[in-house]
């Protein structure tokens, strides 16, 4: 396939990577099957999309090229030279550098000091340590990425995404060869992206670049070429500008998926809500926050990062000791708020950040779906496993897990299905307002329809939503209200019937 | 791999994927060195070691060490650890023994709560005032083991006869045998156990899973506190006498029978039964190894250095996050 291109490319471009036949297995699952014939090859001056949904092999395949881990078959060549790195650090000392979508800094550690983890020599005479010279150099490499960000900030005091352009930062400071973005953008807000994009477009000359992604807009919005995967397989490889959107989706998942699925709330301002908030105010958050949920509806909430919807959830279920304001449930007042009494009430909460949150990704799905009622399911104190076997293997088959049987562990399992579990947990408690806190984040298109599709049952059935998000496609397609945040207060409320555009969000956002 | 894999869940099998069943070698570790150690002092003393009366010196001499490893192994499921063990083995036989010489009987009560009472310090300290739990037990042990020679003025302490038999063979052993199935049923299929594993997994999720954390966090230092109380009484009652010495260094030998069952001191994954085989190991080896006439330096060498081998072979490094 476009065969007069590469040739022409040739000339100017250096080849980085090529792989042919790729064969991954973990455990007996094959997570990647290339067939011997199958073939690529990537070279400096193209950024290169890694599609697919969950469980494509798009992660695998970074991980293979990025040292994490090493195939079962086929051939990878670097720059010509039979490559089989041994660690990420062979890796990187080669060249091939990686961001994955997990936060990668020391929490502890100032900014700087994570850019030059690894590297402190360069910044010590006779042991001791250049703490300036390092700050001013960090200041340099982040003017070039994020120049919004501290180099004396403590990692954990900035949020997820600023980490990310930090942990961005590190690697292209190394100026490697071959720079890979595993689903990096799944986190971000809509400034930090176009950061990243600029950055892209700078290094593309000398610098093969590859993302994992799925997210349609990026795709086309930065990559030259598609390297579609589906379930491990090799589908196709595509230029990016002689490919439409619908063609990649139906060659990513197969079939045609519809994102708009919601149609008009079935909210009624009459009946009682089912949650009504009166002057929340959350430390480091939100101040002064209303809101009224009824039954049936999906309010939407949205803001730049840092604005502070993202702690309003939180504040609600109880997980932030700090929350002030009248919360009322059902009509009943509920102070002294706390998970268990939360969810006791009805109230589920989905966490942004779902394996560290969400999850125990050590354990089986089996335990942790039944995480919430083991206490229902048990007679006396007494655990049924049989009870607890059919709940969850009853939930993850309406939910589509995608995994061997229940008693398979989490850590197996792809962002999405891990997702699935999170949201079947909540469903196990069998309440009826659900807090949820980016549910798409980092999943899929395909996975992404189906859990707005069982948003959409739940509010049928009379449940109320309350959804947090960085994505505007996302509030604005799910959302019968959208709130948005600015420092702390909210900005602006629409309503479905206003039909707002995303252009209308942003400009009440910033 | 569970070997319960797979089981009542027809409705996901259409994304089973086949070939899965190999046996998990890292699980039979604990097993293969018994196995081991029986087979290397048999060989070497086969007269001495494999009789029948040695063989119920050492499950003897396991008991206590296994009553006690069955509470520890509460703690360390859930992420903690309790290093006041031994302190508390010594008080709560002491006080066991004095009160059995006018109460008889009310003497193994009277060791069950002293022990709970001290589990319960280190279980509210560590949970409500946020102390780390190493630190809270190692306090713990140092100013149980002040209160043991105030309390005894440094002399043992003489049990009443009335509660000697449960210190003999083979009732000691039932006595043992009946402590593990109440802990193998508490741990296994009880809400609790389920909780104690959420919360080694992470305690994190399982608060926001609306888990009573803080409660479950102090439950397991009482389990482990009562059964320090319960070996207290035993073992006076097999040694006819408490001493306040009794328990001293014990907090590491129990830690290392559940560890050489494979339990990570980091929680979440671990076995009972595991624990009572790594109970049997311990003793095991102490008998065979002064059977065999080897000093006690030496002993502390080679027990050291299995232990280290015996947690390399068997951690499944896969299932725990971070080693520390």
């Amino acid at each position: 396939m476009d065969a007069d291109h590469s040739q022409t490319k040739q000339n100017l471009d250096m080849q980085i990577f090529q792989l042919e036949g790729i064969g991954k297995s973990f455990g007996g699952v094959r997570a990647l099957r290339w067939r011997d014939e199958d073939r690529v090859e990537i070279s400096t001056g193209e950024v290169w999309a890694f599609a697919g949904e969950n469980g494509a092999g798009k992660s695998t395949l970074a991980a293979l090229l990025a040292g994490v881990t090493s195939p079962n078959r086929g051939t990878m060549r670097y720059e010509g030279e039979p490559y089989a790195p041994a660690s990420v650090n062979e890796a990187k000392a080669r060249g091939v550098q990686i961001v994955f979508q997990e936060p990668a800094l020391i929490p502890s550690l100032t900014v700087a000091e994570n850019l030059f983890i690894g590297r402190e020599a360069e910044f010590s005479r006779f042991g001791l340590r250049l703490g300036r010279r390092m700050v001013a150099q960090a200041r340099k490499l982040l003017a070039g990425v994020c120049p919004h960000v501290d180099p004396l900030a403590v990692a954990r005091d900035l949020s997820l995404e600023d980490q990310k352009l930090v942990e961005t930062a590190r690697a292209v400071s190394t100026n490697p060869r071959c720079l890979i973005f595993d689903e990096t953008t799944a986190t971000m807000s809509s400034r930090n992206t176009a950061l990243l994009l600029d950055l892209i477009a700078r290094l593309k000359p000398t610098t093969a670049i590859i993302m994992v992604t799925h997210r349609t807009e990026e795709i086309f919005a930065v990559t030259d070429k598609l390297l579609i995967l589906k379930d491990g397989a090799f589908v196709a490889v595509r230029d990016t500008a002689a490919t439409t959107p619908d063609e990649l989706s139906n060659l990513m998942v197969g079939r045609d998926v519809d994102l708009h699925i919601r149609s008009a709330g079935a909210g009624n301002a009459e009946e009682e809500p089912l949650l009504e908030i009166e002057g929340l105010t959350v430390a480091g958050g939100v101040r002064d926050f209303s809101l009224r949920l009824a039954k049936g509806s999906i309010v939407g909430i949205g803001g730049l990062a840092g604005a502070g919807q993202e702690r309003i959830l939180s504040g609600i279920y109880g997980t932030r000791p700090s929350s002030s304001g009248r919360v009322v449930v059902k009509g009943k007042v509920y102070d002294g708020r706390r998970p268990r009494r939360s969810i006791g009430l009805g109230l589920m909460y989905a966490p942004k950040n779902r394996d560290r949150e969400g999850l125990i990704l050590q354990q089986k799905v089996r335990s942790n779906i039944v995480l919430s009622v083991l206490d229902r399911l048990s007679a006396g104190g007494l655990a049924s496993k049989a009870r607890e076997t059919s709940l969850s293997s009853q939930l993850a088959s309406r939910l589509n897990v995608k995994c061997r049987s229940v008693e398979e562990n989490c850590q197996n399992l792809s962002g999405g299905n891990r997702q699935k579990v999170v949201l079947a947990k909540l469903l196990a408690t069998e309440g009826d307002i659900f807090l949820l806190d980016n549910p798409t984040r980092g999943i899929d298109i395909g996975a992404r329809a189906e859990i707005y599709q069982l948003l959409n049952d739940l509010t049928a059935r009379g449940a109320g939503v309350i959804l947090v998000s960085d994505e505007l496609q996302e509030l604005l397609q799910m959302s019968d209200t959208i709130m948005l945040i600015r420092d702390g207060r909210v900005a602006k409320t629409f309503d479905r019937k206003d039909k707002p555009q995303e252009s209308d969000l942003i400009r009440h956002m910033i | 791999m569970n070997s319960d894999t797979g089981s009542g869940s027809e409705s996901v099998k259409a994304n089973e994927a086949p070939g899965r069943t190999m046996p998990n070698m890292r699980a039979l570790v604990p097993y293969l060195a018994f196995v081991l150690i029986f087979a290397f002092f048999s060989i070497m003393a086969f007269d001495r070691f494999n009789t029948l009366h040695n063989f119920s010196t050492v499950l003897q001499q396991a008991t206590v060490l296994a009553i006690v490893a069955f509470g520890m192994h509460f703690v360390i499921s859930t992420g903690s650890i309790d290093l006041s063990v031994g302190s508390t083995l010594s008080l709560a036989g002491l006080v066991g023994a004095s009160v059995s010489l006018w109460g008889g009987p009310l003497g193994i009560v009277a060791a069950i709560g002293v022990g709970a009472l001290v589990g319960l310090f280190n279980g509210v300290v560590f949970t409500y005032l946020k102390v780390p739990s190493f630190m809270v037990s190692l306090g713990t042990l140092l100013a149980v083991q002040g209160l043991t020679i105030v309390y005894s003025r440094s002399n043992p302490i003489v049990i009443d006869a009335s509660i000697m038999p449960i210190g003999m063979f083979p009732n000691i052993v039932y006595v043992a045998a009946g402590v593990f199935v109440l802990c193998y049923v508490l741990y296994n299929h009880t809400t609790f156990g389920r909780y104690c594993m959420a919360i080694g997994g992470d305690e994190r999720v399982s608060g926001m899973s609306g888990l009573p954390v803080n409660a479950i966090k102090v439950s397991v230092f009482v389990v482990s506190g009562l059964l320090a109380g319960l070996g207290g009484i035993v073992m006076a009652a097999r040694l006819g006498a408490a001493t306040p010495t009794a328990g001293s260094a014990f907090e590491l030998s129990v830690i290392s029978a559940v560890v050489l069952g494979g339990t990570p001191l980091t929680g979440g994954v671990g076995s009972m039964q595991n624990t009572v085989i790594g109970a049997l190991i311990i003793a095991m080896l102490g008998n065979g190894l002064i059977i065999l006439g080897i000093s006690s330096e030496i002993q502390k060498i080679i027990t050291g250095l299995i232990l280290i081998l015996a947690v390399f072979l068997s951690l499944e490094r896969g299932k725990i996050g971070v080693i520390k």
